[in-house]
């Protein structure tokens, strides 16, 4: 299956195309947000704290006078820096160890898959936390943690697909040929292996935008003046007394870019693998 | 068979707990801040750091502390906490009431609201309901949990004062205060498994719905409830069963914000506040026994797996 | 998979107007209360009036909770090394002597004392006072307690003058000291005047710190780590009537917002550790009223190393100092309820020097920076975690600094790490950090500034200074140690700025339930809950 097909394919999966429009969107703004925002947003204003929503200030100002709009712009800036973390590092480090686990087989293959197992049975957002403790703390650091909690999911994925393709016929038939292990690896499991992967991929954005905002929710992520949508929120959750607004714009944010990430991911499934529409 | 099963599960559970509790191990003493000076306060003076570090065993190579840890651990001493002095096992087990009790009330929700809502939108195709129902599947999963954690104390505690923003009571304390204190913190972690189980059910069920045996009961003059409560709910049920399993686990995860935004002394706040601390005796116990959880849980899944699919072999 | 389109657009709109509502009805209440709020501001300012003018007769009975943003580090007194720590010993035990809103000395166990020369204090010790196990407390408890204050496992500095404790009969001690300070007697109202049960030390070891007994108002019930606190009522304490409440309950609370709810749905009576940015919408609530000390002790301040480069550089010091604007920080930062700070002490301390006065002169301090010769000026500040001012504090500062031409570098870590760092290893450039109070001037200078203490990183200091130091804690009469303090305070932070630029006061902030009565703000952040009791 040609990656053109998957795309004409995953094109008529309406929501989810609007999704990867979105994303792409986003990563645009993500790019640009230092140029476009309309304010600092790190620029205090004391005269105008707390302001409502209005045109110079589309969503209203913080308790030191911080433009909101511009906030939640640059938080979206952290937002895509997590997830590609998130996506690069296990793609980068899990999946390969994923395949030459699965490949090699026997007693290193059990060896890598009880690590595998024990990394996982740690509830992820403690582990994320603890290695970024250990790292110190910082969004960066906040993020490789990110990217290492998610290794597991990519290297047991990249595994099980590399066991399912070694027996195929063709890669047999490519092994006798005297074709070497690694080229076996790139010519045939890493083309085979790659739309699952995609599929996790996209949904890891998710889970890395979650992450990320709970992280700096507690302290242990963005650091002022880095803005993030979980140290905002935190933030104004200390001010729902004052202005209860606050706290629904870096949510909403969050909540958007997660559930494009998943939509994303079901659409890609169902562009891969068509017998997956319900 | 099946004791065959269980041995070869038990089997894989000690390198498992092995290699985890090696990595919490380095992990935690790779953090900077000893936990020594906290200790010394004003009075952390290098000669004192020392002398301190020597008395607690903390000057040593990682590998010997790991040894020393463990060779105590198997005996079933798992050490005391840096700080306060408390025995690791039963700091662990008394937070543990807590957030079992939290975290099997957020499953009990994110399992019963699931099912109601995946077979009203089954039952409903297309109508608002329907809608409804796939409303929460998709924004239960996206929101932050701390996030609808403040909505819900916004609304309910501040607003209608229903529910009490913070604190736990225990269930044997008093049944109606835990009902109380436990409902607005375990919605909030239930939000994301209410979403996936509605999400998962719902299309299983609906390809249960067009199976040959529902056609069946169908044509037999059945009528749509029953055909879904009676054939189509047990076999809908089985891929959900792996989702409730994970999503257990997950919630026990989530209870590390949750926990300290309801200020609920559970699991959760314990480990946060050990790796603030850098406690590691009390870290190490947290993890060794959620994994065990996770275990154990992952082995209960299996049986009632087991339950609903006799074909299931070992 | 779904087929979403009309289902998602729903959704979104569904979202929306939840969301809306939620909003909505509350800013429309916050905006009703405001109004009410003027008048009912007002109203708190009389009551508070009338409760000091009247005194109503305290009620016995009832409960109190108190919502904590942290649990303490240790009960027992010598392993305790946090200043936080004290609103839990207090209840537990008592001191020889005690301080009261205003740092002067009161009895405590020591009915009365006196200086029979410079290098002797005697205590007369009040008689019939029993710990919570029933044993006596005697002049030997008292030596039993300060010779445990002095021992190897001891974390207290502050009594290492006192070099015998001699029985004089069995209520009477007398202390003998190697050098005359001044400090000792005040020292004696915190953690080195606390006196724990000798029978229950000696009984438990190790465990005492996990059941406490002292001879205070209150017993230790229970404890869970993070958790929760509980105490009860001291039937035999020997104030008559004290204390009135049959149970004290500390709630462990970390999220300021947390504790704020809890106390507007009722769930805590008092909560402590509140920013002055919550009390407008505080002001606001129902029955809640506020309760602050005079003057806190309290203060945010840039600590930094003299011993590494740019700050062993004193124009380069003072070219800091003088760039700070307090001022605006003040008012950014504490909402009115702070005050600039120009010395380590507050500015109507006794031992503050009111004429003491850093002028804001971004000018002054260019040419300071010139004259000092260092090129390319920047440094690194150190930013803890656990700290209600940061970053913002932070942010103000780096970006004052950058006015006159200095780089600041910012890094945070968690508080023990950054205490680490820059304290224990000495291997930061500077801090973002602050002073907590103590009762008597020479206490602070012994932690803070002379050049063996912890917290003077670059142990800078100068033969004169010393000298003043010492001659400032070698007389017991007030005026005199006053004056001299002005003038180390101003050696300290203005001429030779020696290793703290005091930026502002830290304001302490609780918030009551209205039935609360009979609790007093501590300017030390140390306040107790001894004499608290309950309207029905």
């Amino acid at each position: 299956m040609s990656i053109k097909e998957v795309f004409h394919r995953f094109k008529q999966e309406r929501i989810a195309f609007i999704s990867f429009i979105f994303l792409v969107m986003l990563s645009v703004v993500a790019i640009f947000a230092p140029f476009i925002v309309p304010y600092d947003p790190n620029q205090q204003d004391l005269v105008n704290v707390l302001a409502n929503p209005s045109l110079s200030h589309w969503l209203g100002t913080d308790n030191l006078g911080k433009d909101i709009f511009s906030q939640v712009m640059m938080g979206t800036r952290t937002a895509i820096q997590a997830s590609i973390f998130a996506i690069l590092i296990p793609l980068f480090i899990g999946v390969p160890l994923g395949i030459m686990a699965g490949y090699i087989g026997g007693l290193v293959d059990d060896i890598f898959m009880r690590i595998i197992d024990a990394i996982m049975a740690i509830p992820g957002i403690l582990l994320a936390l603890g290695i970024t403790a250990a790292l110190g703390i910082s969004l960066w650091n906040a993020m490789i943690a990110i990217g290492i909690v998610s290794i597991p999911q990519f290297a047991r994925l990249a595994r099980g697909q590399t066991l399912q393709i070694r027996t195929e016929p063709y890669v047999e038939a490519a092994k006798i040929s005297g074709a070497g292990p690694l080229w076996t690896m790139y010519k045939h499991i890493i083309p085979n292996i790659l739309p699952p992967i995609l599929v996790q991929a996209s949904v890891n954005i998710s889970f890395a935008v979650l992450t990320e905002t709970s992280l700096s929710f507690l302290g242990m992520g963005a650091q002022s003046p880095q803005i993030s949508w979980g140290s905002m929120i935190e933030q104004a959750y200390s001010l729902i007394n004052l202005n209860p607004w606050l706290i629904v714009y870096p949510g909403i944010a969050t909540a958007l870019t997660v559930m494009a990430g998943n939509f994303v991911g079901d659409g890609l499934r169902v562009a891969i693998d068509p017998k997956l529409k319900g | 068979m099946f004791t065959k099963y269980l041995l070869r599960r038990l089997i894989y559970v000690i390198p498992t707990l092995l290699i985890t509790t090696f990595v919490v191990f380095s992990l935690i003493l790779l953090i900077p801040g000893d936990p020594v000076v906290a200790l010394l306060g004003e009075n952390a003076t290098p000669e004192k750091i020392a002398q301190l570090q020597e008395q607690m065993g903390l000057n040593k190579p990682i590998i010997i502390q790991y040894g020393d840890w463990l060779l105590n651990a198997v005996q079933g001493d798992l050490g005391r906490s840096l700080f306060t002095g408390e025995p690791v096992f039963d700091a662990v087990i008394g937070r543990l009431g807590v957030t079992l009790q939290l975290v099997v009330i957020s499953t009990i929700i994110s399992v019963s609201f699931g099912m109601l809502f995946a077979v009203i939108s089954v039952y409903f195709p297309n109508n608002l309901l329907d809608y409804l129902a796939r409303f929460v599947s998709i924004v239960g999963a996206s929101f932050p949990n701390f996030w609808i954690a403040m909505l819900l104390v916004i609304l309910f505690s501040l607003h209608l004062g229903w529910f009490p923003s913070t604190g736990f009571t225990n269930i044997t304390d008093n049944p109606g205060g835990f009902l109380k204190t436990v409902m607005l913190p375990a919605i909030s972690l239930g939000a994301i498994g209410i979403a996936v189980i509605t999400r998962h059910l719902r299309s299983s069920l609906l390809e249960v719905m067009e199976s040959d045996y529902v056609r069946t009961a169908y044509s037999k003059g059945n009528s749509r409830w029953k055909a879904i409560f009676s054939h189509g709910l047990r076999n809908a049920m089985l891929p959900v069963v792996t989702t409730i399993g994970i999503g257990f686990g997950n919630a026990i995860g989530g209870t590390v914000v949750i926990e300290t935004i309801f200020a609920i002394p559970g699991v959760g706040q314990l480990a946060v506040n050990a790796i603030l601390q850098r406690d590691f005796m009390i870290l190490q116990g947290v993890i060794l026994i959620l994994i065990m959880l996770v275990i154990i849980i992952n082995f209960i899944t299996d049986i009632i797996y087991a339950i609903l699919d006799p074909r299931i072999e070992y | 998979m779904f087929t979403f389109k009309k289902g998602l657009i729903f959704s979104l709109m569904l979202l929306l107007i939840l969301l809306f509502t939620v909003g909505c009805s509350e800013s429309n209440e916050s905006s009703n209360n405001q109004d009410k709020n003027d008048t009912e501001a007002e109203e708190n300012t009389e009551d508070g009036d009338t409760e000091k003018a009247e005194a109503k007769a305290p009620q016995a009975g009832g409960e109190v909770v108190v919502g904590v943003a942290g649990d303490f580090i240790n009960l027992d007194p010598i392993l305790s090394t946090s200043g936080d720590d004290y609103p839990f010993v207090w209840g537990i035990y008592d001191t020889l002597v005690t301080y009261n809103s205003d740092l002067e000395i009161q009895p405590g166990l020591a009915e009365s004392w006196e200086f029979p020369d410079d290098t002797s204090i005697v205590l007369q010790l009040k008689k019939g006072v029993k710990f919570h196990d029933g044993t006596d407390f005697d002049a030997e408890a008292v030596k039993f307690n300060i010779e445990r204050a002095n021992s190897e496992d001891s974390v207290i500095p502050d009594l290492r003058h006192v070099e015998e404790v001699e029985i004089i009969d069995t209520h009477t001690v007398k202390l003998h000291l190697s050098v005359p300070d001044a400090s000792i007697l005040l020292a004696l109202t915190e953690r080195p005047g606390l006196i724990a049960s000798p029978a229950a030390i000696e009984k438990d070891g190790e465990e005492f710190q996990r059941n406490p007994v002292g001879t205070g108002p209150f017993k230790f019930v229970s404890h869970v780590p993070n958790g929760e606190l509980v105490y009860e009522k001291n039937e035999d304490y020997w104030k008559e009537e004290e204390p009135y409440i049959d149970k004290l309950i500390f709630k462990v609370m970390q999220q300021e917002t947390t504790r704020i709810n809890a106390l507007k749905s009722g769930e805590v009576d008092i909560i402590a550790g509140i920013s002055p940015f919550s009390v407008d919408s505080l002001e606001t609530a129902e029955n809640i009223k506020l309760e602050m000390p005079n003057s806190s002790h309290r203060s945010k301040a840039i600590v930094f190393n003299a011993s590494m480069p740019p700050f062993d550089n004193l124009k380069f010091r003072q070219a800091v100092t003088h760039a700070i604007d307090r001022d605006i920080i003040v008012d950014t930062l504490t909402n009115g309820y702070g005050e600039p700070l120009y010395q380590i002490f507050p500015n109507d301390f006794w031992a503050a020097d009111p004429d003491l006065k850093i002028e804001y002169d971004p000018e002054k301090a260019k040419q300071l920076l010139e004259e000092s010769g260092v090129e390319d000026p920047s440094f690194t500040m150190l930013i803890s975690q656990q700290d209600f001012y940061e970053p913002m504090f932070t942010d103000i500062i780096t970006e004052q600094l950058a006015k006159i031409g200095i780089t600041v570098e910012t890094e945070t870590m968690e508080g023990t790490a950054a205490y680490q760092k820059m304290w224990a290893e000495k291997e930061s450039q500077a801090m973002s950090s602050g002073t907590a109070g103590k009762p008597d001037p020479h206490l602070l200078m012994e932690i803070w500034v002379i050049a063996d203490s912890f917290f003077n990183a670059g142990e800078q200091t100068t033969p004169e200074f010393d000298e003043l130091i010492v001659a400032a804690n070698s007389t017991n009469d007030q005026a005199e140690r006053a004056k001299l303090y002005h003038e180390i305070n101003r050696k300290q932070a203005l001429d030779e700025v020696v290793n703290i630029i005091p930026v502002m006061s830290v304001p302490i902030i609780y918030v009551l339930n209205d039935k609360v009565h009979g609790f007093t703000a501590n300017g030390l952040g140390k306040s107790n809950f001894n004499s608290i009791w309950i309207e029905e």
